[in-house]
């Protein structure tokens, strides 16, 4: 699933840091996942992506052990599901409604996570502060959480899912609320954090363009299921290639569907009205192997010189310009 | 910063176990941050207002000192017993309103050891509560033995239902979604269990009254420790199976092991999400029948050795004396006296029936009588049958709470033959007892402890924040 992509020669030679098979998870009638199935190598990024309601916090919490699953399997370095407590000791969670304890300074609550982990006081008390150094609150290591800005917060509780060096990260929402500064610095921290230390990061977010800039892999859900998945490279070219946008005045919808449509290689066409005198057409190609660019470039270029002969306006063309946003409005579309 | 651990990582060997941790970050939030001292120093002033009229208002000052003390401990108790349910009651849905519980339930920590920990943090304001009764205690109470005794009482039925109160509340925390519903809940059961207090005094005294006062913790106890204290009634008769009085504590004890085998044997679940309501509490008694065996064994048990219900009486006619071995008695309050009676059958011939003695005392001031009770621990002594001529020897013992001038006098009842016949009474000559005035109980012993406790505790109050202060450095928001 998630696992190729820029570095294979490295990463297809280490052990899956998670693997999930088959996630399933119901309340009472209402099937909440089903079947989920992905894996993450240490190192690397995995955006989890998703509409409100798709899954995506049940999952998290049941690969934070916070839930069980009602049927599948998954395993965290190796450690199956079934051993929750082994699995708690190797792993860092960052919830997406987390709340701090207000009353303790910020090395103060630090290390009391870090004894909650089996650390000496003297011992968490030193991690805690290089962490904080770290993700640079060294300076308000003596200040009262409660004091903290969101920013900060946010920073501290990365600093707590660190304070066990724990292998794998979850990261529900870990920007929101921030400030478009207070994001960057953010993002820059995940990144180093998965370069640096080799750490697997899952991060749960809905700021696509963030997914985009700092994600290897992506899983999309919709109702409980995987609607694509891979490295984030594949899942846009793979849009890319298949799909083209062209924006045309609405008295001519339907004789460039019906010219388009006699075009060999179009698979499907369909329309999206975005105001009353205009309509984006959407054009699905036939899928091909990303060494016959050329053939599919020629495609391409028949699709133009069919609605030019057929004397049709074009206002707008966009082949390549498939934004990770768009997959997803795509794949997460409940009415298609 | 370590890196490269991501495949081989090992946790640290445990340096201290994660209820200690627990246990130390609760008690660090509930004293260190001043939440309960906050509460305490009320709690004192209250107490000193109460110490300060009790012991210098003439009027209340009749009150005996032993009644006194119950009422200074009383009121610790009920005041611990509210703390710890509050403590126990918001400790977990707390957590779950504020958000801080999910990062807790990922760690490796147990659920058990977290629950432990917040058991133990509830129980915390208990013995610092009565630490803090004890100097009012002291200045009131008529005798050091009489003190240490009273302390006995209140730590014995008193460690009891706060293990239950805070073990309470802690069950319904662990299943509310919010403090509003598992505060209320707790409250309103802990009135409950209070609310017979409020009833007739007909409803309380029945056989359902005394049912229902028997199985109630709270009511146990409280029976317990004003016998106790103020009834002359001693622990191994409060706590003895196959006494008359039952065991006042048999409740609170099995109380306790109920909410400690919920919280620890049971083991409830710890969930993120709390569902309390009607339908969750009845599914946790369905799921797991044992619990509700539990509850109908306190119940049964609790029926089972209930007091044994008084003797009817009945008649007869008997030529029985009886004489005491003094007629004038001088004591100061709080001073305990013998004396000894003799019940004889002056019949030639015919054997007695079965005889109950009974003690009145009668205060000459106001020309009221006194609850012997509250004098004595044996208002009534029975006696089998005597035969011609026989005597019986009788002791008693009194221990005189209130100045003033009194007669004690004895007097002894034939149990008549059946249900139609009647019996002659026959009275004892009297002691005159002078009660003379309390010494121990010094007012101006009263204002140092009365404006001292809560003196300290402020000032406890305020060196716990300028070392907190101390620790915290920049206390101004700062912006990401």
């Amino acid at each position: 699933m998630a696992t190729t992509s820029e570095h294979p020669a490295v990463y297809d030679r280490e052990p899956y840091l998670l693997t999930a098979e088959n996630l399933q998870k119901s309340y009472g009638d209402n099937l909440a996942l089903k079947g989920l199935s992905f894996s993450l190598k240490p190192g690397r990024i995995m955006g989890f992506l998703g509409p409100n309601g798709a899954g995506k916090t049940t999952a998290i919490r049941i690969l934070t052990t916070i839930l069980q699953p009602t049927a599948g399997t998954f395993s965290v370095n190796g450690i199956s599901h079934k051993e929750p407590t082994k699995i708690r000791n190797i792993i860092g969670v960052l919830p997406e409604s987390q709340g701090f304890i207000e009353d303790m300074t910020g090395v103060e609550y630090l290390t009391f996570y870090g004894q909650l982990y089996g650390q000496r006081a003297s011992e968490a008390k030193e991690r805690a502060a290089g962490l904080l150094k770290e993700v640079g609150l060294d300076n308000r290591a003596r200040s009262l959480v409660s004091t903290y800005s969101r920013g900060m917060r946010q920073r501290l509780g990365i600093a707590r899912a660190l304070i066990n060096e724990p292998p794998l990260l979850f990261l529900d929402e870990p920007t929101l609320g921030l400030d478009p500064r207070g994001q960057q610095g953010l993002l820059l921290l995940l990144k180093r954090i998965a370069r640096d230390r080799g750490k697997g990061i899952v991060l749960c977010s809905h700021l696509l363009s963030e997914i985009e800039e700092v994600c290897d892999d992506v899983v999309i859900l919709r109702s409980g299921e995987i609607v694509a998945s891979g490295s984030v490279a594949e899942v846009l070219q793979k849009a890319r290639q298949n799909n083209v946008r062209i924006r045309i005045p609405a008295e001519f919808v339907e004789q460039a569907k019906k010219t388009l449509r006699t075009i060999p290689g179009v698979l499907q066409v369909s329309q999206r009205e975005t105001n009353e005198s205009l309509y984006w057409l959407d054009v699905e190609l036939k899928d091909m192997p990303v060494s016959e660019r050329q053939a599919k470039a020629r495609l391409r270029d028949g699709l133009l010189s069919a609605l030019v002969e057929a004397e049709i306006p074009i206002l707008n063309y966009d082949a390549a310009g498939v934004s990770l946003q768009d997959v997803f409005l795509q794949l997460t579309d409940e009415e298609q | 910063m370590t890196t490269g651990e991501n495949t081989k990582h090992r946790p640290s060997r445990r340096a201290t176990p994660g209820w200690v941790v627990v246990t130390l970050r609760e008690l660090s939030a509930l004293w260190q941050g001043g939440r309960i001292l906050v509460l305490l120093i009320p709690f004192s002033m209250a107490l000193s207002a109460m110490a300060y009229l009790l012991a210098t208002n003439n009027e209340l000052n009749l009150i005996p000192p032993k009644e006194m003390v119950l009422l200074v401990l009383q009121v610790t108790l009920g005041v611990s017993i509210l703390i710890s349910l509050i403590i126990g009651a918001n400790a977990l849905s707390g957590m779950r309103e504020n958000g801080t519980l999910e990062t807790l339930l990922v760690t490796p920590i147990s659920r058990r050891q977290i629950i432990l920990g917040k058991f133990l943090a509830a129980l915390s304001p208990w013995p610092i509560i009565l630490a803090i009764s004890v100097p009012y205690a002291a200045i009131l109470a008529p005798s050091p033995q009489f003190l240490w005794y009273s302390l006995l009482v209140i730590s014995l039925g008193g460690t009891l239902v706060v293990i239950i109160s805070a073990g309470f509340g802690l069950l319904i925390s662990i299943y509310s979604n919010s403090n509003k519903s598992s505060l209320s809940i707790s409250l309103v059961a802990l009135l409950l269990s209070l609310s017979f207090t409020q009833l007739p005094g007909t409803a309380q005294t029945g056989n359902i009254g005394r049912f229902f006062r028997r199985i109630n913790p709270m009511e146990s106890t409280w029976s317990f420790t004003e016998k106790a204290l103020v009834n002359n009634r001693t622990i191994d008769e409060l706590t003895s199976i196959t006494g008359p009085e039952g065991n006042w504590l048999l409740a609170p004890i099995l109380g306790a092991g109920l909410v400690l085998g919920l919280l620890f044997v049971y083991r409830p679940k710890l969930n993120l999400e709390g569902k309390l309501d009607v339908d969750a509490l009845l599914g946790l008694f369905r799921k797991k029948p044992s619990a509700g065996l539990m509850i109908m064994f306190i119940l049964a048990g609790s029926l089972l050795f209930a007091p044994r219900a008084l003797a009817s009486e009945g008649v007869v006619k008997q030529d029985v004396q009886i004489s005491i071995d003094r007629g004038y008695e001088v004591k100061r309050t709080g001073d305990i006296f013998n004396f000894t009676t003799q019940v004889k059958n002056s019949e030639p011939h015919q054997q007695s029936a079965p005889l109950v003695v009974a003690m009145n005392i009668i205060n000459l001031g106001s020309g009221q009588p006194v609850d012997p009770e509250d004098w004595s621990p044996e208002r009534t002594q029975a006696v089998d049958p005597l035969r011609p001529g026989q005597t019986s020897e009788l002791h008693w013992e009194v221990d005189p709470i209130l100045k003033g001038d009194y007669l004690v006098y004895l007097v002894v009842a034939p149990k008549p033959v059946g249900s139609t016949s009647t019996s002659q009474p026959v009275t004892s000559s009297a002691i005159h007892l002078t009660v003379k005035q309390y010494t121990w109980l010094n007012p101006g012993n009263v204002l140092p402890i009365a404006i001292g406790i809560p003196a300290v505790l402020t000032a406890a109050w305020l060196g716990l924040r300028a070392l907190r202060r101390r620790e915290i450095e920049g206390a101004s928001p700062t912006s990401a």
